[in-house]
């Protein structure tokens, strides 16, 4: 996990997974349950947002 | 590291029996290997003498028998799928034989060593300096549980993927003792909830085949949640059995020392048998996922499991 960080392939699937739903993952490995607890916080920011804007 | 003394491979099961008898407080059958070896090796299980069980050349069949399919406790689970009997009538167990480890393991490891197969938890399953430096656990001869924080009770968790759908088809097993006769238990009520000693089963008995019924018209949906599609233990097993006069089975595995089952029927409320199941589970923080997510996981499982049994 450590020198694995400095490879090319992991930040290409972290962007992967930024371009396919919004969230940046910034630990490793990366977990579904990570993935899910991102999204969530994702989408309960968003509910912040006012409609008006 | 390597203990053992003896290494022995008879060719019949009394011959075996006799060995393990003559060793009785210090032996271990192996037949696949994939996990007993690997737990020798980390210093988990030792023992200094080993009985192969692979020559036995009984316990590699597969039989129909009146209406009852038996199926050799040394088939190995990659094996499964070529018979068309079983094929035919438990496809579930088919599935769930194809998502135990690797590809590679599912050529050696054997059926019966996976519904026998040791209790695993992140603080047990480490190598013998791993153990030493966190401090040993219940498991190994420890005196608290460290992955609940001190508890006096061990959760290493029930991890076989084949044992849920064999629970949900009604299975029994077939024992050799070692006075020579031959006895019949539901596989079900051999587990004891115990992480230390999760089997009731006598130390020297050999499991000579698994017992299933035929033409039950039961459907099982299988579910498993780990890390990796191809090496990983189980996260979370689930198996949900529908038969013909509306009685349903949930068995659920990886999240207690032994299956979780809760029956019913399809008249009940599904959301209640989902809540039983959650409520029965005593998930701890042993494994990849954390425990919230295993629960959730849980929860997320069954109701698939039911929608796909009932549409």
């Amino acid at each position: 996990m450590r020198e694995g960080a400095l490879h090319p392939v992991i930040p290409a699937i972290a962007n992967a997974i930024y371009d396919a739903v919004g969230i940046r993952v910034t630990n490793l490995p990366i977990k579904s349950e990570d993935v899910l607890e991102l999204l969530r916080q994702k989408m309960a920011f968003c509910d912040q947002i006012p409609v008006s804007l | 590291m390597t203990t053992e003394k003896i290494y022995v491979k008879p060719k019949t099961i009394g011959e075996a029996a006799r060995i393990a008898s003559e060793h009785a407080d210090d032996f271990c059958y192996v037949a696949g290997g994939t996990d007993v070896l690997v737990n020798k090796f980390q210093g988990n299980k030792e023992c200094s003498c080993l009985i192969d069980i692979t020559g036995i050349a009984e316990l590699k069949e597969v039989s129909v028998i009146g209406r009852y399919l038996k199926i050799g406790a040394l088939i190995r689970l990659d094996e499964l799928k070529k018979h068309q009997i079983i094929a035919g009538e438990y496809p579930s167990l088919i599935a769930a034989a194809q998502e135990v480890a690797s590809p590679m393991l599912r050529k050696t490891a054997t059926i019966g060593g996976n519904i026998l197969c040791e209790n695993r938890c992140s603080f047990y399953n480490q190598s013998e300096w791993w153990r030493e430096a966190v401090g040993y656990c219940l498991k190994c001869d420890g005196d608290v549980c460290i992955a609940t924080g001190g508890k006096k009770a061990c959760f290493s968790k029930f991890v076989s993927d084949t044992a849920p759908v064999l629970i949900c088809a009604g299975a029994k097993l077939e024992l050799y003792n070692t006075d020579g006769i031959s006895s019949v238990v539901d596989l079900e009520t051999i587990y004891t909830g115990d992480g230390i000693k999760p089997r009731n089963l006598p130390v020297t008995a050999i499991l000579k085949s698994v017992i299933l019924p035929i033409g039950n018209e039961c459907r099982i949906v299988f579910k498993k949640l780990r890390p990796r599609e191809a090496v990983d233990f189980t996260s979370l097993t689930t198996a949900v059995s529908l038969n013909k006069d509306g009685k349903i089975k949930i068995v659920i595995g990886g999240v207690d020392p032994k299956p979780v089952i809760i029956e019913g029927v399809i008249d009940g409320k599904i959301e209640d048998y989902i809540k039983k199941a959650l409520s029965r589970s005593r998930v701890v923080d042993n494994d990849y996922y954390s425990r919230k997510y295993r629960r959730e996981m849980m929860h997320l499982f069954l109701e698939q499991s039911f929608e796909e049994l009932l549409k």
